[in-house]
């Protein structure tokens, strides 16, 4: 597109030259200039045919102007007096609340999938990890004396993550701790939203691996849990825990896909994940590059280096749609916090994630690899905005001081 | 094809005065003439107090050793020779002119009787360099010296006709009620800096005002219309790379690249010295926002007060949040409704939404800022590093570079005054002394620290 346009320019730039050159200056100016005098002068002054029926045209509201809203500054609308601050006065109506409340949409039918799957005991889990996430919030800026900002809707997205990551038979004091880890500890002290290095959600299930048992016990598809308590429930392969044995899943690829193992409460049902990060990929809350450079290199990985060997499709697809990767790479990875700002930042980054993830789901302890993936990725994150700086307009910066 | 660059963002038009005609206000009683103090050039004043002054008639020189001079928009008496300080133009010495209704002209303004293709190059540029004219793109300096640079140095116009701020629409009533001015002005122009193309750049949300220059223009081989995406920022820089699809090197001027650019005011006030005569005394305001009882585009003269603009327009419909002179954009918030009009005076508006009293602004990292930066900078980055007071950093990511054009404000979710804080530090760093040798060897150890302090 660009080079098309230069190729024009340059194109007109030698017409005009050689028009130039065969025509002299003087002579082309008076054909092609209307001699300004009083009269031309009348001519610009008397309203033209068209703008005789101008009324029409004030009536006439332009498309545009009928779509739109006002753009509110901020909360307040009406000052007793005016008051003076930076330019500009209009803003975008986009928030961190608008952006935060399109996750929550976005993950949503995964979600509710989950509730159906596993039952009722789910819903438990996401009201007691999203209230006490909120909760902490509150009280962690009344005792940091900033305005309580729970309303920006950052802590109940860091809830529902949490609980997209837990199995349906979780110890109800899980997500309390949780929720303690990635609000208090992991956001909180490093100075709140915007400030925390790495993804508060990932920190708490890392953290509460220390309790394997507890957060790796999962129900067949089809066991409803209900209540708050647990009873003895026996724990069922996941297909990532099959895969993590070197064996396939014993589970056809289309269950896998559509939502019908055992695993985390949010992470069974990657088509509904995949389409609610369309939906976020449409509103712009997230850009394509995490997501496409994290899962792309997954699938390029394991199709070249599969752990069973004869079945590379069949391998890389039971990878891609196991475990957490989906939701890892589509609201995880894609924090806007713990995530580069550069688009050739999002693509190393991505690519980092992918990497990590395939060398920790091959050769770690666990079956899983995204959260430490992501987590290392998160950490190098400030390198990688150190030192991918885009090039400014009309070139690097070095030439300006020469 | 689209002519458009990388960065910027198609604000919303809110422009409801769209429709309006351009009404000529009438001269208030008062008027205070600013006569601007541009940097480091010294004014004169011709008049003293109790001179009675016509249309017209230079009261004095606002170009230091440059000839711009700045003429009476009404006829009356000097009442005061006062200073003040304009939030947008900053300081200027203002000629306070009762007016006495006559009208009166000055013996100087008179039509430039001779076809154009009689005049020669310097008795044009005579006419314009007394009709006082600001150039409405290069700060500060009078339209002649700009066209007086860039003869034989340039071979191509731009004129820049987009209005791609909200609000705004005093542009687009200039083009559909009086295209032929423009058109005029920049054969004006043409012929006085001797090249034989311009380009009109209108941005595609006015196409309908770009179809009357082009039914003017019928097939001219000389001028072109250009409907450009109707993107903010639309400046030198940002037009010349939509249109040309080149990017301005770092360091290099317009006419280095062979185009100058006017805007069509300036065009239209070129045009008005020929055929009135008449020098640079008005300029027309748009007068909007949900507070105003009567939004309205009015000619004013300048040095009105912006009090009787608002009282002119039915006054506050409801008390406003803040009232702004000149762009949504760019412009400043202001209590005090008796500053003047001056000639980057582009609106007053009068709007209800103000930000929350609390601060609640916070940064997300979400990047939008960079996305829609014109200059391709990383304005959250910039913000981050004067924060620490890393200033080799704030250097180093371009903060010079910066055109103060608030995109980054206005993007932001998190509601950060970017753009001012941007601002903020490249004042800061412009008045540092220029990184010695020593200084530059410095930034490896201050980055280490930076970046120990972050983990903390």
């Amino acid at each position: 597109m660009k080079k098309n346009k230069k190729k024009k320019s340059t194109v007109t730039v030698e017409s005009v030259a050689a028009e130039e050159a065969s025509l002299p200056r003087e002579e082309t100016l008076s054909e092609e200039m209307a001699p300004v005098t009083d009269e031309a002068a009348e001519v610009a002054a008397t309203p033209t045919a068209e703008e005789a029926i101008l009324p029409s045209e004030e009536e006439a509201v332009p498309e545009e102007i009928a779509e739109e809203e006002e753009e509110p500054i901020g909360e307040t609308e009406v000052a007793a007096e005016p008051r003076i601050f930076p330019a500009p006065f209009v803003r975008t109506s986009e928030r961190i609340r608008s952006l935060m409340m399109d996750v929550v949409i976005a993950l949503l039918p995964a979600f509710l999938w989950g509730v159906y799957t596993f039952g009722t005991r789910v819903l438990t889990v996401a009201v007691v990890s999203v209230a006490s996430c909120v909760l902490f919030e509150a009280i962690l800026q009344l005792i940091r004396r900033r305005p309580v900002a729970i309303f920006d809707l950052s802590a109940v997205v860091t809830g529902l993550l949490l609980t997209m990551g837990f199995s349906s038979a979780v110890p109800i004091w899980m997500p309390v701790a949780g929720a303690f880890i990635s609000i208090v500890v992991i956001k909180g002290l490093f100075g709140g939203l915007g400030r925390n290095l790495i993804n508060p959600a990932l920190a708490a299930r890392v953290v509460l691996l220390m309790w394997p048992n507890a957060l790796h016990t999962f129900t067949a598809p089809g066991e409803r849990l209900s209540g708050i308590g647990l009873t003895q429930v026996e724990s069922v392969t996941t297909p990532l825990d099959a895969l993590h044995n070197g064996v396939f899943p014993g589970v056809t690829l289309s269950d896998l896909i559509l939502g019908r193992t055992a695993g985390c409460i949010g992470e069974i049902f990657p088509v509904l994940l995949l389409a609610g990060g369309v939906y976020l990929l449409v509103r712009r809350v997230i850009s394509w590059q995490i997501p496409v450079a994290y899962i792309g290199t997954v699938a390029c990985l394991t199709f070249m280096f599969p752990q069973i060997e004869g079945a590379n499709l069949n391998y890389m697809l039971c990878q891609l749609f196991s475990g957490g990767l989906i939701l890892g790479a589509v609201y995880m990875a894609t924090d806007p916090v713990t995530s580069p700002t550069t688009s050739t930042g999002r693509l190393i980054y991505g690519v980092g994630c992918g990497v990590l993830t395939v060398v920790f789901r091959y050769y770690g302890l666990f079956a899983e690899g995204m959260p430490f993936a992501i987590l290392v990725m998160n950490l190098l994150t400030l390198l990688i905005d150190r030192f991918v700086i885009p090039t400014p307009f009309g070139g690097k910066i070095a030439h300006e001081r020469s | 094809m689209q002519y458009t660059y990388r960065g910027g963002i198609r604000l919303g038009s809110h422009k409801k005065t769209r429709g309006k005609r351009i009404e000529a206000m009438p001269a208030p009683q008062t008027v205070t003439v600013p006569i601007l103090h541009a940097e480091g050039r010294e004014v004169e004043v011709f008049v003293s107090v109790g001179d009675t002054v016509a249309v017209g008639q230079p009261l004095g020189n606002a170009g230091g050793g440059l000839w711009c001079p700045v003429c009476a928009g009404v006829s009356g008496r000097v009442a005061e020779i006062r200073t003040g300080e304009d939030p947008l133009s900053g300081a200027y010495t203002g000629i306070v002119i009762e007016n006495d209704g006559l009208n009166t002209l000055h013996d100087a303004v008179i039509p430039f009787d001779k076809p154009l293709q009689d005049a020669t190059g310097e008795e044009l540029l005579t006419v314009i360099r007394n009709a006082g004219i600001p150039s409405m793109v290069t700060e500060s300096l009078p339209v002649y010296a700009v066209i007086e640079s860039a003869i034989g140095r340039v071979d191509r116009i731009i004129v820049n006709c987009t209005e791609c701020e909200p609000y705004l629409t005093s542009t687009y009533r200039l083009l559909m009620e009086d295209p032929a001015a423009v058109i005029n002005g920049v054969k004006i122009l043409l012929k006085v800096i001797g090249v034989r193309q311009a380009y009109l750049a209108v941005d595609d949300r006015c196409l309908d005002a770009l179809n009357k220059l082009e039914k003017l223009l019928d097939g001219s081989k000389m001028i072109f219309g250009r409907a450009v995406e109707a993107k903010y920022p639309m400046e030198e820089r940002t037009l010349l790379c939509a249109i040309t699809g080149r990017e301005l090197p770092l360091g290099k001027s317009a006419a280095d690249m062979g185009y100058v650019v006017f805007r069509a005011e300036t065009c239209a006030a070129v045009f008005r010295a020929f055929a009135q005569g008449m020098p640079y005394v008005s300029r027309i305001i748009t007068v909007a926002g949900n507070c105003i009882a009567a939004p309205k585009n009015l000619s004013v003269p300048l040095g009105t007060s912006v009090q009787e603009v608002i009282d002119y327009c039915g006054g506050f419909r409801k008390s406003p949040g803040c009232i702004v002179l000149g762009s949504p954009m760019t412009g400043r918030a202001v209590t005090d409704t008796n500053h003047i009009i001056t000639k980057d005076t582009a609106a007053v508006l009068a709007l209800s939404h103000v930000p929350a009293e609390e601060d609640t602004s916070v940064c997300i990292r979400c990047g939008r800022c960079a996305q829609v930066c014109p200059m391709h900078l990383m304005p959250f980055a910039i913000v981050r590093a004067a924060e620490r007071d890393n200033w080799t950093r704030v250097e180093k990511l371009g903060a010079r570079l910066c055109l103060e054009c608030g995109d980054c404000s206005y993007i932001c979710p998190g509601r950060v005054d970017v753009s001012a804080k941007v601002s903020l530090a490249k004042e800061k760093i412009a008045a540092m002394p220029m990184e010695s040798q020593e200084e530059t060897v410095m930034p490896e150890s201050e980055d280490k620290e930076e970046v120990s302090r972050e983990e903390e």
